[in-house]
């Protein structure tokens, strides 16, 4: 051989192969899993997926049924909570990257990122508190709050970074020419950060559209087409929930394909703004 | 423009000047209601730890320190501690933490330091789609495919082997500690990896190139490369600790929600994210209601230290390639 | 080609005496023997048909402008250019009579051999003794306890650092200065007693006085390693080496003892570079 080898490289050498195998294993296993979870969510949903299951209300065991309230419950609740959430959000971010000093930012900032990491049930006990008591009843506006909630910090932080990707050059250029701060950030700067906080929206949403435990007491659920804000709600993960729970093996089936309705919505989100996101940078 | 505008200069008292930097009436009404918002939010979060705490005052002011240390769960009785809950609550995110930690680890030295650059982007994305799914959908998947599996295929063979100690005994039904944690595991797997995988990019090169310089084989530059971002690994995996704690709907329907506390891996537990959602609409008195609203209070303040945590460790390290949106 | 003891002295405040001649005739076989090496990144060619003889127990110094190869071609002699994507090498570079970019090379054997010192001092986050143990640690050089910290003590002594850190030998090598940091590289490269070491640019990053201790340092080293540095400070190369290899667009346009190459180089195009004409 070329060089002298010393004792011990030998092992050096099976010890780094064998260390760099396994994390390729890690790796494939983790890919092996979602794939294996995907599968069995197309496999086991597409059974029982039709016209029908996706038009109807739910019916007694027996008489089939479906997810067409809960999904459109599940609408009602994103638009009303990307109603709330998503200008408040962007208006987050716009005073962390645009107008808020150094030292108030950043207590704003450190609490806003506390509420990402504050689990979405305790949300819904506090919305439960503040507007389900009041109100004595359940409804789709206390659900559409909490989840609004949610999105708050997610939006506002992917807000704040798109914003600050904005050059200074542009801001400035704007303000050379005498144009208040007000109008440069409205009609500049949030112009150019347009695509991605639209991206951050969407992600923000489609975490949103997966959450299930403040719902339990806020929108709390319904067998029926929504009719009123004001009334409880059914929603695509708390039906989920529901069926998968019951001792029916024909409500686990509708389970299964309400699983899917909802995986593809997910991930046809994740997935746009993938490719959105990839022809950026 | 108006007449106000037309004016270059704008006195130090005028209200104009007080609100904002440049005089602007626009300016001022915006950079107020901009941070009107913030402040409201802020108020919020503020909001929310009062109301947990006014409305577990009743609880608190009942059983005191002892809802902390009390074994029993009874709402019949009017009996609230709160142990069995903690204890559900810290075993299952120790089990998902111990299983996931490791593999995470292992994901994030592939991504960075050995998968070629076509291949690390799309293979990321895809461990990263493990975060996207909801967690009442691993509920599903858990009830109906990983219960049964692990009750036929893996329990028995656990319990021939190690049903001498105290932590495989006991009936297998494929309910219990071991798949709550098992399915948190596979949750906050994605999310560790991920915060790893900035650590580890954030590391500078010039730390692998002296350590091969120096006649090292790949996997030892890689430890040099781990001892760099320890403080930033550290600071993942105690983000995935606060994600694990805070898991509801998946845990809640695989852990069998029976409030005991029991050493073996295949009894069912209970965590406090469970405990809520399972009872909170059963909740018939003031009491009962209390109790659980003290639970969320007990989870909040938990989640925000660990969290709290987390981030200082991860801010320092990955600060340059700012990388907190991961975090949310 | 002969190697000449010592470069002319220019403007240097304080100097040893060098040995006057060579104390042992010098073998004949060159140490690092480079022919007709070409190298790729990607498309562009960086190095084009390199020949360069480097004899044993010499310092040369590649000079030339920003961008010629100069440390390109440094780092293509311990194969440290293997941990870019995408790179290429063709040619032949022999060491020892081992041609190193032959398959089935070892190349943690070959790095024990060539020690690398980089422009930026790159410490290891760990303690001072760990940073200069740490080679030989992995390369398994010794297990006792006592040998080891013998091992790391000399190192420190060659590297001219081990009075000033003997009494904090666990602190953090982040504590140290930047001069001291780049001491310490050079005597963890050092501990693991390569026979060949590669400096690319190693004092350009250190004040004038941190600058004259890596100097003498080089100097001293001599006695017992075959140096390759790479430096864009030609009052340096004149300084420190023996001979000086130009390097020009990827080129080795000249190389020759330094005496001659500053007063009285072969090629034009070297004496436009010497006298400040581009570069």
């Amino acid at each position: 051989m070329n060089f002298v080898a010393v004792r011990g490289d030998r092992t050096r050498r099976i010890s780094s192969a064998l260390m760099t195998s396994l994390t390729a294993l890690c790796t494939l296993l983790a890919v092996g899993a979602l794939f294996i979870i995907l599968a069995y969510i197309a496999l086991k949903g597409i059974g029982s997926l039709n016209f029908q299951f996706l038009v109807d209300r739910p019916r007694p065991v027996g008489e089939g049924g479906g997810i067409g309230n809960a999904i459109i419950g599940s609408l009602v609740l994103l638009a009303i909570s990307s109603a709330f959430g998503l200008p408040i959000g962007i208006a987050v971010g716009v005073y962390l990257s645009e107008v808020g000093k150094s030292r108030l930012a950043s207590i704003v900032r450190f609490i806003v990122d506390t509420l990402t990491g504050i689990p979405s049930i305790v949300t819904g006990v506090f919305i439960y508190a503040i507007l389900v008591l009041p109100m004595k009843h359940f409804s789709a506006i206390a659900g559409g709050v909490a989840l609004g909630l949610i999105m708050v910090p997610i939006v506002g932080r992917t807000t704040e970074e798109m914003l600050k990707l904005v050059p200074h050059s542009l801001r400035e250029g704007a303000l050379a020419l005498g144009a208040p701060q007000w109008r440069v950030t409205l009609g500049v700067v949030l112009p150019a950060a347009a695509s991605g906080i639209a991206t951050g929206a969407m992600l923000a949403i489609a975490r949103v559209s997966g959450e299930t435990a403040p719902l339990l007491f806020t929108a709390f659920g319904s067998r029926f087409f929504p009719t009123s804000l004001n009334e409880p709600i059914a929603s695509l993960t708390v039906q989920i929930y529901n069926y998968a729970l019951s001792p029916y093996d024909e409500w686990h089936a509708l389970a299964w394909a309400a699983t899917l309705v909802l995986m593809t919505l997910i991930l046809g989100i994740n997935i746009v703004v993938r490719v959105l996101t990839r022809r950026k940078f | 423009m108006s007449a106000a505008t037309n004016k270059l200069t704008v006195g130090p008292g005028d209200w104009r000047r007080i609100l904002s930097p440049t005089g602007n009436p626009g300016d001022a009404v915006f950079r107020v209601s901009m941070t009107a918002i913030a402040f409201f939010v802020v108020a919020i979060v503020i909001g929310m730890v009062i109301i947990l705490g006014a409305d577990s005052v009743l609880s608190i002011r009942q059983f005191g320190w002892g809802f902390l240390t009390g074994r029993q769960w009874n709402p019949i009785r009017g009996e609230f501690g709160a142990l069995p809950f903690i204890y559900g609550t810290v075993m299952s995110s120790l089990i998902a933490l111990l299983i996931s930690v490791p593999f995470s680890l292992g994901i994030a030295i592939f991504l960075v330091e050995q998968a070629p650059r076509y291949l690390a982007k799309p293979v990321g994305f895809v461990v990263e789609l493990l975060a996207a799914i909801p967690s009442v959908v691993y509920g599903v998947w858990g009830i109906f495919v990983l219960a049964p599996f692990l009750r036929v295929h893996i329990e028995p063979r656990l319990a021939a082997l190690f049903g001498w100690t105290p932590f495989f005994q006991g009936q297998i039904t494929g309910i219990g500690l071991l798949t709550g944690g098992i399915i948190l595991a596979i949750m906050v797997t994605p999310i560790i990896s991920a915060v790893v995988r900035d650590v580890l990019t954030a590391v500078p090169g010039s730390q692998r190139e002296a350590a091969l310089a120096l006649g090292a084989t790949k996997w030892e530059m890689i430890r040099v490369v781990l001892v760099n971002g320890a403080p930033g690994i550290a600071g993942a995996v105690i983000l995935g600790l606060g994600r694990a704690l805070g898991e509801t709907m998946a845990v809640t329907m695989v852990i069998g929600n029976r409030p005991e506390i029991s050493l073996s891996l295949f009894a069912p537990s209970y965590t406090i994210a469970s405990a809520i959602a399972n009872e909170f609409t059963e909740a018939t008195d003031n009491l009962y209601l209390s109790a659980l609203v003290e639970l969320g209070l007990i989870l909040f303040l938990v989640t925000f230290i660990v969290n709290g945590l987390a981030r200082i460790l991860v801010w320092n390290v990955t600060r340059k390639s700012g990388g907190l949106s991961r975090t949310a | 080609m002969a190697v000449q003891t010592m470069a002319p002295r220019v403007d240097v405040p304080e100097r040893r005496d060098a040995p006057s001649a060579p104390s042992e005739t010098p073998s004949t076989q060159p140490k690092i023997s480079v022919r007709d090496l070409d190298f790729f990144y990607g498309r562009t060619q960086a190095l084009h048909n390199i020949v360069l003889d480097i004899p044993e127990r010499v310092v040369m110094a590649c000079i030339g402008p920003s961008g010629c190869g100069k440390s390109t071609f440094l780092r293509t002699l311990n194969r440290m250019n293997d941990v870019i994507p995408a790179t290429r090498v063709s040619g032949k570079v022999t060491i020892d009579d081992n041609d190193i970019y032959a398959p089935g090379t070892d190349v943690v054997a070959l790095r024990r051999k060539v020690g690398m010192v980089f422009q930026k001092s790159n410490p290891f986050p760990k303690s001072i003794f760990e940073n200069v143990a740490y080679g030989l640690r992995i390369n398994r050089i010794t297990s006792s306890k006592n040998e080891l910290a013998g091992r790391v003590e000399q190192a420190l002594q060659d590297a001219a650092l081990w009075n000033e850190v003997k009494d904090r030998l666990k602190m953090s090598a982040l504590s140290l200065s930047g001069g001291q940091q780049q001491r310490l590289c050079i005597a963890r490269a050092l501990a693991i007693r390569p026979q060949i070491l590669l400096m690319d640019e190693p004092a350009s990053a250190l004040d004038p006085i941190a600058t004259s201790k890596i100097e003498e340092l080089i100097f001293d080293l001599k006695k017992q390693y075959t140096i390759v540095i790479v430096t864009h400070n030609m009052q340096q190369a004149a300084r420190v080496s023996d001979t000086t290899a130009f390097f020009l667009l990827g080129k080795l346009i000249e190389v020759n003892a330094t005496e001659k190459m500053f007063t009285a180089p072969n090629e034009k195009v070297t004496e436009d570079y010497i006298t400040g004409r581009f570069g």
